[in-house]
């Protein structure tokens, strides 16, 4: 049973993996490996686009867990908590998807013990690091410091954490790093975690295994800015800067990497200046969709791949250059590997939203929509993932809409199944008068016929195996292409 | 065939006037018996199966549009006991409406009788009317 096991590192990380989450959740496949298990590094613990990860990671568990293994369909890939890949439960790891820091309550002066360095080792500290960057409190994160993150950083690899990795590391499995090259947190957490994993002398178990297993990288250079403010520690002026002096140490410093993604883009409309904190929940970017994408395109390229000629290096295009994303802007393979899945997952969330409290037919009646809804907690926690304001899919796509540049494959504002693909309305033909499209009733009509043919006696999976049929139905006949 | 339908129509009494009681017997009863099962089969064959499965809507499967064809049926009844008597030159007389409304009663019992049978081969209304 190969995992793969994807380091998402600082607030990039963090959002990386929910793009990622999002696009498993709409049922595009992860080949090669039976199992994603994210471990999310950030020392920020309130930091909002971390938090707000978990939450969707959470609930992607808790929905997946009740469906179970599955040929195909909505929520297919298994998303595990590191202490959930093994039996052992006396492994001293918590059941969550954040590295446990034990809450840094300090400064960064306080955590190098400064006041007890000798003169000398106070002068290199003061080569080293500014005096903006010892007074910084590490409670929320780096705060873009790479320099002070490769220091504090070095605890996870003592951690109890990195040794249940270790210890439960299987040959055949694989690991992936997301990063920033441009913040504090990913930029020094990325080197020093692969430089450890694949060190000869390491005294982690499983040392070959993991020296040997396949390793890949999305390295994210700068794709917004920030607005620039007074007294505010991170200047996004400096991000390009920053990016040339990380490149200039990956170059020498990346041992044992298989594959390497580089991704950016132009910043447009600065995002609020938040060093970390709550505060720090930036709008899904398509860069970090993207970014999802190069984790799957790892993990379609075969052992003996991944394996001749490495390390690959990889950089991406978009078909045209646009401020507003459509499909159609999309390079065929990425069109055709998220397109389909994408709209499925819109056509299941909308009629989830629309038409599902109210319908009166046959597969509502035989499911019992009607008490589950309201009353069985799996339903709930379906409906929070496609509709929170937090954490949802609709606000994900939202996100992506609004962002600069947006990802804007659908029109969100139409209730009209036929206009919702932006560019590519379904036709209607004009010589059928009760060729509707993609109407309700169309919809309503295939939820029943497959509700006869589909034998599943739990409801919960019965209705997410009904709406991946229908939704599959709606693209293949009605939308064909996009 | 005969004897079931005077059983069935003689519920509400004899036909009156007791005179046209054998054209009764012999032959309106036989008719609208086996006029009303056709007609409720019908309607039941078109809701369930017509409208609700090769026509493809699925928007008209409540319990209140179930509830249009019972209606529909039970007037259609009502009328062709009227049209039945009229042609069979039945005496005027208020028996015949009272047969009618008996009619409609028993045409709705073979709409439900038939909806329960049919409503399984239906795609979008096998749950209706429960």
């Amino acid at each position: 049973m190969a995992k793969l096991f994807l380091f998402g590192i600082g607030g990039t990380g963090s959002r990386v993996i929910r793009s990622l989450t999002m696009l498993l959740a709409s049922g595009v496949e992860l080949p090669n490996c039976d199992r994603v298990v994210p471990i999310i590094i950030d020392p920020d613990a309130h930091n909002g686009d971390m938090n707000r990860t978990v939450a969707l990671l959470q609930s992607y568990q808790q929905v997946h867990r009740r469906l179970g293994q599955q040929e195909e369909g909505f929520f297919k890939t298994d998303i595990s908590t590191l202490s959930n890949i093994s039996a052992d439960a006396n492994g001293g790891v918590k059941d969550t998807f954040i590295f446990d820091f034990g809450g840094i309550n300090q400064s960064f002066r306080q955590y190098l013990h400064y006041d007890q360095l000798s003169v000398d080792s106070k002068a290199m500290v003061e080569l080293l690091f500014t005096q903006d960057n010892l007074e910084s409190p590490l409670t929320i994160g780096f705060r873009g410091s790479p320099n002070v993150g490769s220091v504090v950083l070095n605890k996870v690899v003592e951690s109890p954490e990195m040794r249940f990795f270790a210890d439960n590391f299987q040959e055949g499995d694989r690991v992936f790093f997301v990063s920033s090259i441009f913040g504090g947190t990913g930029a020094a957490g990325f080197p020093l975690l692969l430089k450890n994993l694949k060190d000869s002398n390491t005294r982690l178990s499983n040392a070959r295994y993991l020296r040997e297993a396949l390793t890949g990288a999305v390295t994210v250079m700068p794709y917004f800015a920030l607005q620039s403010e007074e007294n505010q520690v991170i200047d996004s002026n400096n991000f390009l800067t920053k990016t040339k002096a990380a490149l200039s140490y990956y170059e020498h410093n990346l041992p044992g990497l298989d594959a390497l993604y580089y991704l950016a883009d132009t910043p447009d409309t600065p995002y609020d200046n938040q060093p970390g904190g709550t505060q720090q929940k930036n709008k899904a970017h398509l860069i970090e969709l993207l970014a999802a994408l190069s984790i799957v395109d790892f993990m379609q390229y075969s052992d003996a791949e991944l394996r001749s000629g490495a390390p690959h290096f990889h950089e991406y295009g978009l078909g045209g250059d646009s401020m507003e994303v459509q499909f159609g802007h999309l390079p065929d393979e990425t069109r055709e590997l998220v397109a389909k899945h994408l709209t499925q997952m819109l056509y299941f969330s909308r009629y989830h939203k629309q038409h599902l409290p109210t319908d009166k037919a046959p597969y509502h009646d035989n499911l019992k929509l009607d008490y589950a809804l309201r009353n069985e907690p799996i339903f709930r926690e379906l409906n929070n993932l496609l509709h929170s304001p937090e954490f949802g899919i609709d606000q994900w796509l939202q996100e992506l809409s609004q962002n600069r540049r947006a990802f804007r494959p659908f029109d969100l504002n139409t209730d009209d199944f036929n206009a919702m693909i932006a560019g590519k309305p379904v036709e209607k033909k004009w010589n059928d008068f009760f060729n509707k499209g993609l109407s309700h009733n169309w919809l309503l009509d295939n939820l029943n016929k497959a509700d006869k043919s589909i034998n599943e006696p739990d409801n919960f999976k019965k209705l997410l195996a009904l709406f991946y049929d229908v939704t599959d139905k709606a693209f293949e006949e009605k939308v064909k292409v996009v | 065939m005969k004897a079931l339908f005077q059983t069935i129509y003689e519920l509400i009494g004899q036909p009156q006037p007791p005179a046209d009681t054998p054209v009764y017997r012999d032959v309106i009863f036989p008719n609208l018996g086996l006029l009303n099962w056709g007609l409720s089969l019908a309607l039941v064959l078109l809701f369930y199966l017509g409208i609700n499965r090769a026509m493809g809507v699925a928007t008209f499967n409540k319990g209140r549009h179930w509830g249009i064809f019972l209606a529909l049926n039970a007037v259609l009844a009502f009328v062709i006991t009227l049209w039945q008597t009229s042609a069979q030159q039945a005496t005027q007389h208020s028996y015949i409406y009272w047969l009618a409304t008996w009619n409609a009663v028993l045409s709705m019992l073979w709409f439900f009788l038939f909806s329960l049978l049919l409503k399984r081969t239906s795609t979008n209304a096998s749950t209706t009317p429960f």
